[in-house]
């Protein structure tokens, strides 16, 4: 296995979809990192978005703490238990600037592990106008390794050029 | 992770210029270590994409300072968007700040461009310690081909620019 970031899998959507997920992720790697530039088809200026992992969406399996600027204010909060990680205001939506998207850097440490897994999370929404900040910490409760990942979009769909990426670190 | 060029800066008032960029990746990701050569507390970094000075970037930013937090935004038409607080003058003597810097899709000319920058920098001292995320808006769905960084930089800043490909396997 050669050192470093390594591709696994990417998607780039050619029409809408809610839910984009990558399955049957490799198990020999040590980290997992997912990019996203995405955007939204809520009619809003911005969305949110989740993950969740090994297709568990019950409820008391994650939590997550977030910190959160727009520009003009910042916020913090954390919520536990939820039923999947929320990823903040993290997409532009229908009301944006045009053709513009997200960035979203999610790092998944010691995903094989049999641990409960910890996910660090910035990312940015962009707009030439208001524009969100968000640096999250988040948990998730299963000690299972992680072979699969679910992104879904907020209140709308992820459009057309959206575009997902997986890499695996390895040590 | 693909070294693209690594530049250190070998007198003060430097600038740096990446052209040429290889349009073979998918992402770029570029890794500041700074310090300006020039006078003034708080002084941050401005880039340009394509050599585009023509006031079509946004800029936005979340930070703290030590003592108060706080989010904040250029307003429209800027000339530049920026990577966040650069190591000062009034810093200890060898500090440097750090900014990891990523350009998603920069050869995608279906999107304008949009810039992520964590940024941190403590100058062991109580003049100016600030952490932030930064956030840029390009107006332009150009591919991207040229990186200035154009504010003058002391000797030892150094500033690499790395492609990063991704997989043609889906995981559907």
């Amino acid at each position: 296995m050669p050192k470093g970031l390594q591709p696994i899998y990417s998607r780039r959507l050619s029409g809408i979809a809610y839910t984009v997920a990558f399955n049957n992720i490799p198990q020999n790697f040590t980290d997992l990192l997912l990019v996203i530039s995405a955007r939204s088809s809520n009619a809003s200026v911005h969305d949110g978005g989740g993950m969740y992992i090994n297709n568990v969406t019950s409820t008391g399996n994650y939590s997550f703490t977030r910190s959160e600027g727009n520009g003009a204010t910042i916020t913090t909060s954390r919520q536990n238990p939820v039923d999947y990680l929320y990823l903040g205001t993290s997409h532009p939506a229908a009301n944006a600037t045009a053709n513009t998207f997200s960035s979203n850097r999610i790092w998944i440490a010691e995903y094989t592990s049999n641990l409960r897994k910890q996910i660090i999370l910035d990312g940015v929404s962009e707009n030439d106008g208001t524009g969100y900040q968000t640096i999250s910490g988040l948990m998730s409760a299963s000690n299972a390794p992680i072979t699969s990942l679910g992104i879904i979009c907020g209140s709308g769909n992820f459009v057309a050029n959206s575009t997902f990426s997986l890499y695996g670190i390895a040590r | 992770m693909y070294l693209i060029n690594t530049s250190t800066a070998t007198s003060n008032n430097t600038v740096f210029t990446f052209s040429s960029i290889p349009q073979t990746f998918t992402h770029l990701r570029m890794i500041c270590y700074l310090r300006t050569s020039q006078a003034g507390a708080g002084a941050n970094a401005g880039v340009w994409l394509n050599n585009d000075q023509s006031g079509i970037y946004r800029v936005h930013y979340t930070g703290g300072d030590g003592s108060t937090i706080f989010s904040g935004d250029f307003a429209a038409n800027q000339t530049s968007f920026n990577i966040g607080w650069v190591g000062n003058t009034a810093a200890t003597a060898g500090l440097f700040s750090t900014h990891i810097v990523d350009i998603l899709d920069y050869t995608d000319t279906s999107k304008f461009k949009t810039i992520r920058t964590i940024n941190g920098f403590d100058a062991n001292n109580s003049t100016t310690n600030l952490l932030g995320i930064w956030s840029g808006l390009w107006r332009s769905t150009s591919a991207i081909n040229r990186i200035d960084i154009p504010i003058g930089f002391a000797t030892g800043s150094t500033v690499s620019l790395y492609g990063i490909s991704s997989s043609i396997a889906t995981g559907a």
